[in-house]
């Protein structure tokens, strides 16, 4: 069985590295990627060494590497047939790579300020309802509004993650399911920017009351693979 | 608020949001009331069949490769197919969230 | 050969208990490494009386269309 680590344009030569089980790891080619994986009898158990022992790894592949996708955490497949099979089905992964490239994820995690704040922020529901724009027909103002309930978030979210939208190249924005955060922010950031970043942030985030943010990062594309 | 404050809260929500992301979609039918069961599977594979299509059909408008009148009689029956869902759905007591499935790539249903 | 699909449960209740007492570096760990990333196929188990009776892989299901049709002349 092949436990997947992650698609990249090119790593070199990763011999000196091991897997999160210790195994040695296996380079695959398929079309334009390189795919890293390890050969397991079963897949790893899910424990805080583990996670850990996988985060080094796909860090380091990362700096190794111009543009990575990290898999998800357990992720396998049970040969290499099946795995190349399934990644020439995928039309979205070559498009992906190239906008990770030369860049890092920066999280940032918008929190209530004070407790009594904590009871006021709530977590908010997405809406795909969207005015209409009268003129145009039905079937496409129900495609269009689709579209933008796609990308619709919660206006202070929206407002903290504008902060940076020169510094960035692409965000996420995933409102919480838990009142007292309001949600978290992922933003695809050139590498070396970090310092920049943050400074951004934290001003955006000083200038909205009732806020605190958590910054991490910069890590491996996760949020946008 | 002190960091650690910060770490349990941000540590409550991540695991709110694994709860709702991580079950494998599973439908098990009850003898008692297996017709209900049924038309929930339908309509749940339904409802993914129709974010499915309506993923590709934005695509494709990104992407430029449909037509005005095709983009229009897509948008037409991707609504009725979304009022159908949600007024079979209806009928048989079941709500919209009861259609959950996670799949993967495929995304949440909710 | 399939990964067994009760292994994702198993995850939420690992993932919960590991946030249950948080190291700093553990909430962006899981973060990343359960809840984004990479994900190559979707699972459906299907079943009666909670007995599980067929497990889908919809992977082996899904093409895009653009790519199996060819383009307009």
């Amino acid at each position: 069985m092949l436990y997947v680590y992650a698609l990249a344009d090119r790593v070199g030569d990763i011999s000196d590295l091991k897997g999160v089980r210790g195994e040695s790891l296996v380079l695959l080619h398929v079309a334009d990627l390189v795919v890293v994986a390890g050969e397991m009898d079963g897949t790893p158990a899910l424990s805080a060494a583990t996670l850990h022992a996988q985060d080094a790894l796909i860090r380091t592949l990362h700096a190794r590497a111009a543009a990575l996708l990290p898999m998800q955490f357990g992720t396998t497949q049970p040969g290499e047939g099946d795995l190349v099979r399934l990644l020439e089905r995928r039309d979205d992964l070559g498009s992906k790579l190239e906008k990770v490239c030369g860049c890092d994820q920066m999280t940032v995690r918008v929190l209530a300020a004070t407790q009594q704040e904590r009871g006021t922020m709530m977590p908010e529901r997405q809406d795909a309802q969207a005015p209409n724009d009268g003129d145009e027909l039905p079937g496409t103002r129900y495609l269009a509004a689709r579209r933008r309930g796609a990308a619709a978030a919660p206006p202070l979210l929206q407002g903290i993650a504008e902060a940076a939208a020169t510094l960035s190249r692409d965000v996420r924005i995933e409102p919480a399911q838990l009142g007292g955060v309001a949600g978290t922010i992922y933003h695809l950031i050139e590498r070396g920017r970090a310092d920049e970043y943050r400074r951004v942030i934290e001003r955006a985030a000083a200038a909205v009351s009732g806020v605190r943010v958590v910054i991490s990062g910069p890590s491996p594309p996760y949020a946008f693979a | 608020m002190t960091d650690d404050e910060d770490l349990e809260l941000v540590a409550r929500e991540l695991r709110e949001r694994l709860e709702k992301q991580a079950a494998p979609a599973r439908w098990n039918a009850q003898p008692e009331d297996v017709r209900r069961s049924v038309m929930q599977l339908v309509l749940t594979l339904i409802e993914l069949i129709r974010q499915i299509l309506e993923r590709q059909a934005l695509r494709r408008m990104d992407q430029g490769t449909l037509t005005p009148e095709e983009i229009e009689r897509v948008g037409l029956s991707l609504m009725r197919l979304e009022e159908t869902v949600k007024e079979l759905a209806a009928q048989h007591g079941l709500d919209l969230k009861d259609l959950n499935l996670d799949l993967g790539p495929l995304g949440k249903l909710l | 050969m399939f990964e067994a699909p009760r292994a994702r449960i198993d995850r939420r209740a690992v993932a919960a208990a590991l946030l249950d007492s948080p190291d700093a570096s553990i909430v962006d760990i899981i973060d990343n490494l359960l809840d984004k990333g990479v994900v190559l196929d979707g699972e459906i188990v299907l079943g009666l009386a909670e007995i599980d009776l067929v497990y889908l892989r919809l992977s082996v299901l899904l093409v895009a269309a653009g790519r199996v049709l060819t383009s307009k002349p």
